[in-house]
């Protein structure tokens, strides 16, 4: 287990258990945490993240041929994308990154050891490459939120807040900062060996306190990727869908020759049946609710992922629905909520207005953010017009 | 379809018209080397998703003006210009006043 | 081995300039020691559309009077030759033989249409801008016979200018190099910074509140010399250079400021000085949030610990961006700044930005400071960089680069009749336009999809295509992988004649169909002259030295040129890669536009990698013996710079492509008779354009990729017959370039 898992365990945090790792799920309430997320800082551990080094002469030729995405990327940048294996399944989502000797990979989704196997059996023996699971010695961990980038400035170096959103760097050997996140405002992901995640853990809580920093656990994370619209291949994604459906077509590239591009053609080949949309309920949504369409007993989609809204009234989440009904901005389907039928909207995502949009690190400071002028922090417009 | 009530066929045919109009500036405006299909209307813009620059931004902001009559950059913030779909929901409410 | 010696560093000795502040360097001088800008509103056309009212532009009077001096003579080019002539006569330049001065000068794209009142872009007028020709007319006027060039990377071009001039000194090619630059304000440059969203709402103030960039307008030169010469005076020495590639983006500077960082390192590295020597640096600055940020992140790289306490201001809050002539301008003030014991100040500031310089010196006036060294800095779109390092006195002087010997590397092309068809004419004794594909004179699509995907990027323009797939090709023909470590010592320069004809057509469309208000920024951002360089670079991951020689006919000879000597002179370069690249156009290629040759132009682009030192490959390719470097119609001048005293009669055959003109086959004529002529034997000449068609700036290209291959293949018995060669095994060939509007060159391949 990983050295900062097992203190949770043991004083006690409510724990989860996803991709064979124990993961913080709640530390105070969701609300609490999302609420440091979107006003100021939080911190996470991530330790459910899988993460892989591959080094060597063939690193990225040997990653290229397995990626179903064209991976043009510059050193020291990184690439979102989706392994598939070979019965079109998705395997993981990930970020390729690029270093300087290899690439380094984040997976979601996966068990770090299980995707270490799959990788290697689609190692050839002329491959010069090694693959290490660097879970077995480093932690993740993630600081996310509009301020995040002054805490990091002041523990790591001022000018990363010069760092580009999908970059990374080493401030240490063993050390990497990506500037990535799944929130939706500025976000880190700090890699640190075991030896020293503990440390880092109570030293970034002791400064963090400046900005009001809370422990953001896995639900709160999992919040804020529904409400910005971050593919959770743990909801969404644990469908047989294909990317169109899952509109992740831009984690792919159907043009490219790589070693499972017959079963991404195969997916692009079947003509649009259904599609995720964002939608909304001024009442409750339920994962695997039925959607019924001009409120009679048709059924033209399923809620796959809900949760109560923390930025508005209502409920907010995603939902399958069949063509030519998958659009936003409708207002005439239904959900059967408590035994009653409810209104349900499709609306456009993201659902919320991100703080960090209006934060301009050259400029701002969280001493002063009550001097910056944010506008409403929910993002549905229709709520917003409809407002007082 | 034709079994749907006029009025919410008409939303939805009103709405895939301004998408498909939407790709056809991407797609001819700013090179991007993909099929109408492919893609997804709710993929961010910028940063990530279809990683568009800056200059793409004023791009469609200068075409969608000279397609749909709606001046983008007066109506549009940092919040609603995040993927096709929010560019469609400024698109259809300006159309409505 | 080349004809380079130990050298002093360059002495300046005359200044002359034309701006906002002034019309001449008195004037410049005494706004900047009172603090006084040049940033108005503008007053020459209307900005209501464009939401932004300021810029530092000549005011109307001063403009007519100049106008009136200068009658026949477009606005950029006037401010050329009156600050021309101020420096030249500033530095007695009298005192040398014109055909003994050189002109460097950087220019960028500056005609787009005749800025008619209905706004609509007439295709003549706009048609085919060749920047040489303005910088011809500019040597003409101030008498100068040496070679002229124009040197184009869009805002840092007169920064790079310094580069070349002092190679061309080292060389012994002139005994003085005028260097400077010009660059106006037409309206639809106006139009396209603003539509980037760079332009500020208020007098530009760098560092501060709030961001983005005023324009400018005005010329400048400075007169260098070699230092080790009785000189009437001297303003200072160039006693360092550095440039550098960021290979990252079109338009935005690699974020971290490692290209800069690279190119002042360079610079300093070539001074021999650390940056603790260095007492003021003028940043590129231009006031938008991003460039400021990163560029004071590069300075902090090279600096180190030392940017903390050295004060680094922006002239732009003074001049604005003078585009082309930002650099030329921007080292006078350094200069003069220095020469005054003052660093002037960044204007307009209040409250510093978080990441920008620790003393940015924000004052209304200059403060007095005492140094010996400062550094000028400039970078531009496509991510040129360049850093001029210059010092009070003349500090040691540089020692010449260890004598590597230089070689041809590799080799590829791209031309209508398919990749890499130079290797076919020479195997089959063939001319390119007999192979099949050339006739239309355009380059498929298939063939560059062939080669490479780089359909991936979707902002390529056809010029930026050909320029990367030559440039793959001869990375494959070299058997090298680029190291695509930033810091790596591969650089690149380029080869140019005129704005490339897709994107600047594109730009007239998007005007005449959407206004000035709606034009395409993309298009915009794709009008610089370098911005296929910028593009091949970030392809194959090159961040070393760079260059763009926009020298029309045979630019591609002098990027060559240009790229031996940066090897020459610099030791930690391990390679340069040059690249010559046209894009006429169709209306060129149908032959129905005006073209210096009796034929059509066509398309293609030519590259060549130079390698030094030994290794493996080294003992079985070309090596580069001598090169030459004269004033246009001087090429027996050139080629005997190139023989270094040698015996022409060892030369077995001389390779050139010529434009067609009876006027340069005469040149050409000439200059081999003056050679073999005179030692009483005569050599093979072999014209390359009767074979492969004529390109402005890749022909010469291919004349010396044809020479290279001659050398290492061998001439195929067809091609030794037409041309004479007989039996003879070749071992030594001569590649030549001339012109009448830029400058002779020439350089000596040897085998074995």
């Amino acid at each position: 287990m990983n050295p900062l898992d097992r203190t949770f365990h043991d004083s006690g945090v409510a724990l989860e258990h996803i991709d064979g790792v124990a993961a913080p799920a709640v530390f105070d309430s969701v609300e609490a945490e999302v609420a440091a997320i979107r006003g100021s800082v939080a911190l996470s551990a991530m330790n459910h993240v899988s993460m892989t080094a591959i080094d060597g002469e063939d690193a990225l030729g040997f990653i290229d041929r397995i990626c179903p995405r064209f991976l043009h990327i510059n050193p020291n940048r990184m690439k979102q994308t989706v392994f598939i294996n070979e019965k079109g399944d998705y395997l993981c989502d990930a970020y390729v990154c690029r270093d300087k000797d290899g690439c380094l990979l984040l997976c979601r989704g996966i068990e770090s050891d299980a995707f270490v196997s799959w990788l290697l059996s689609h190692k050839r023996p002329l491959d010069n490459i090694t693959i290490r699971n660097l879970n077995q010695t480093h932690s993740l961990l993630a600081v996310n939120g509009p301020f995040s980038w002054e805490l990091m400035a002041d523990m790591h170096d001022p000018e990363i807040i010069g760092l580009p959103y999908l970059s990374f760097y080493h401030p240490s050997e063993d050390v990497t900062v990506f500037r990535a996140g799944e929130t939706g405002e500025y976000g880190y992901l700090v890699c640190v060996p075991h030896d020293r995640v503990a440390d880092n853990w109570e030293q970034l809580l002791a400064e963090g306190k400046r900005y009001d920093m809370a422990r953001a656990g896995l639900h709160a994370l999992e919040y804020c990727m529904l409400e910005n619209n971050f593919f959770n291949i743990r909801k969404e994604g644990a469908c047989r869908n294909t990317p169109a459906e899952l509109q992740i077509q831009w984690r792919v590239s159907y043009h490219k020759a790589f070693l499972f591009a017959d079963r991404l053609k195969a997916m692009r080949e079947k003509p649009l049946a259904r599609r995720i949309t964002g939608v909304y309920s001024e009442r409750t949504l339920v994962e695997g609710m039925p959607v019924f369409g001009e409120g009679d007993a048709r059924v033209i989609g399923t809620i796959v992922n809900a949760r109560r809204f923390l930025s508005g009234p209502g409920h907010i989440g995603l939902a399958m629905i069949d063509m030519p009904y998958a659009v936003s901005g409708i207002d005439f389907y239904r959900v059967n909520e408590g035994g009653s039928e409810a209104p349900l909207l499709t609306v456009s995502p993201p659902f919320v207005n991100n703080r960090s949009l209006y934060v301009d690190p050259q400029v701002h400071a969280y001493g002063d953010r009550n001097s910056i002028v944010f506008p409403p922090v929910c993002g549905i417009r229709r709520l917003l017009r409809n407002a007082p | 379809m034709d079994t749907m009530r006029t009025d919410m066929k008409e939303r939805i045919e009103r709405r895939e018209d301004v998408l498909r109009r939407l790709k056809d500036i991407f797609i001819n405006n700013l090179n991007l080397n993909l099929h109408p299909d492919e893609i997804d209307p709710d993929a961010a813009l910028f940063g990530t998703g279809l990683e568009l620059d800056s200059i793409d931004a004023v791009e469609i902001a200068i075409a969608v003006e000279a397609a749909f009559g709606v001046k983008l950059r007066s109506i549009a913030s940092k919040g609603s210009f995040r993927t096709m779909n929010t560019i469609a929901d400024l698109i259809m409410e300006a159309r409505k006043e | 081995m080349t004809n380079q010696s130990k050298s002093d560093r360059p002495a300046i000795t005359g200044m002359g300039a034309f701006c906002s502040l002034g019309g001449a360097i008195p004037e410049l001088t005494e706004a900047i020691m009172t603090g006084r800008d040049g940033i108005d509103v503008v007053r020459r056309f209307s900005t209501a559309e464009f939401g932004t009212q300021y810029a530092a532009m000549i005011p109307q009077d001063r403009r007519d009077a100049l106008m009136q001096r200068h009658s026949g003579l477009e606005p950029r080019l006037a401010m050329a030759v009156e600050s021309g002539r101020e420096a030249w006569d500033d530095a007695r330049l009298g005192r040398h033989a014109s055909h003994r001065i050189a002109l460097v000068f950087g220019i960028c794209v500056g005609k787009f249409g005749d800025g008619s009142k209905s706004g609509a872009h007439d295709a003549a007028a706009v048609r085919d801008p060749r920047l040489q020709d303005e910088v011809h007319e500019i040597a003409h006027r101030l008498s100068i016979e040496g070679p002229a060039i124009a040197v184009s990377t869009a805002c840092a071009s007169s920064a790079h200018t310094f580069g070349l001039a002092r190679d061309i000194l080292d060389h012994g090619f002139a005994d003085a190099v005028m260097v400077g630059g010009t660059g106006d304000i037409p309206i639809e440059m106006f139009a396209g910074f603003y539509a980037l969203g760079a332009m500020g709402p208020a007098p530009c103030a760098p560092y501060s509140v709030p961001p983005g960039l005023n324009l400018g307008e005005g010329a400048g030169f400075l007169v260098l010399e070699r230092g080790n010469r009785r000189l009437p005076h001297v303003y200072g020495y160039l006693i360092g250079y550095g440039s550098s590639l960021d290979a990252y983006d079109a338009t935005t500077p690699e974020p971290g400021g490692a290209g800069v960082a690279r190119a002042i390192a360079r610079a300093l590295h070539d001074a021999g000085i650390g940056g603790e020597e260095i007492g003021y640096v003028n940043s590129h600055g231009t006031g938008t949030s991003e460039n400021d940020k990163s560029e004071w992140l590069g300075i902090r790289k090279a600096l180190g610990d030392h940017a903390l306490h050295v004060p680094v201001s922006s002239s732009k809050s003074f001049i604005g961006h003078t585009g082309a002539a930002a650099g030329i301008l921007e080292a006078i003030i350094t200069l003069i700044a220095m020469g005054r014991g003052v660093v002037p100040p960044t204007l307009h500031c209040s409250r510093p930005r978080r990441l920008a310089p620790v003393d940015p010196v924000f004052s209304p006036m200059p403060r007095p400071a005492s140094y010996s060294c400062a550094v000028s800095c400039n970078s531009a779109f496509a991510g040129a960089n360049a850093a001029v390092a210059f010092g009070k006195n003349d500090h040691a002087p540089a020692s010449a680069s260890g004598g590597r010997r230089l070689y041809v590397k590799g080799a590829g092309s791209i031309t209508p009749a398919g990749p890499d068809a130079l290797m076919k004419c020479m195997e089959a004794g063939v001319g390119l336009l007999q192979l099949p594909g050339s006739g239309s004179g355009r380059i498929g699509g298939r063939i560059l999809g062939e080669i490479e995907n780089i359909s991936d990027d979707r902002t390529l323009d056809p010029i930026s295509r050909f320029s990367i797939a030559a440039s793959v090709l001869a990375l494959r023909n070299a058997g090298m992988r680029t190291d695509e470590r930033p810091g790596a010592g591969i650089g690149m320069v380029g080869g140019v004649s005129r704005v490339p004809a897709a994107s600047l057509r594109e730009f007239r469309d998007s005007i005449n169909q959407r206004g000035l208000i709606g034009l395409s920024s993309r298009a915009f951002s794709r009008i610089v002259m370098n911005a296929a360089l910028g593009a091949t670079a970030k392809h194959l991951g090159i961040h070393g030295p760079c260059s763009n020689i926009a020298a029309a006919d045979g630019a591609g000879l002098l990027a060559v040129l240009a790229a031996i000597m940066v090897l020459e002179h610099d030791e930690n370069t391990t390679d340069m890669f040059a690249v010559a690249m046209d894009e006429p156009g169709p209306e060129a290629a149908e032959g129905s536009l005006p073209s210096s040759s009796s034929g059509s132009r066509t398309e293609g682009a030519g590259c060549v990698i130079i390698g030094a030192g030994a290794d493996g490959r080294s003992g079985t390719s070309p090596h580069i013996d001598g090169i030459g470097l004269a004033g246009p119609g001087r090429a027996e001048e050139a080629m005997r710079s190139a023989l270094g005293g040698r015996d022409p009669d060892g030369i077995d055959a001389v390779f050139c492509s010529l434009d067609g003109t009876t006027a340069t086959q005469r040149l050409l004529d000439h200059a081999v008779a003056g050679v073999w002529g005179a030692a009483g034997t005569s050599v093979p000449v072999i014209d390359c354009t009767p074979a492969l068609g004529y390109a402005e700036a890749s022909s010469s290209m291919f004349a010396f990729i044809l020479g290279a291959l001659a050398l290492t293949r061998g001439l195929a018995d067809p091609v030794r017959d037409r041309f004479g060669c007989g039996t003879r095994t070749l071992s030594n060939v001569m590649i030549l370039s001339v012109s009448q509007i830029n400058a002779s060159a020439a350089v000596l391949l040897t085998i074995g």
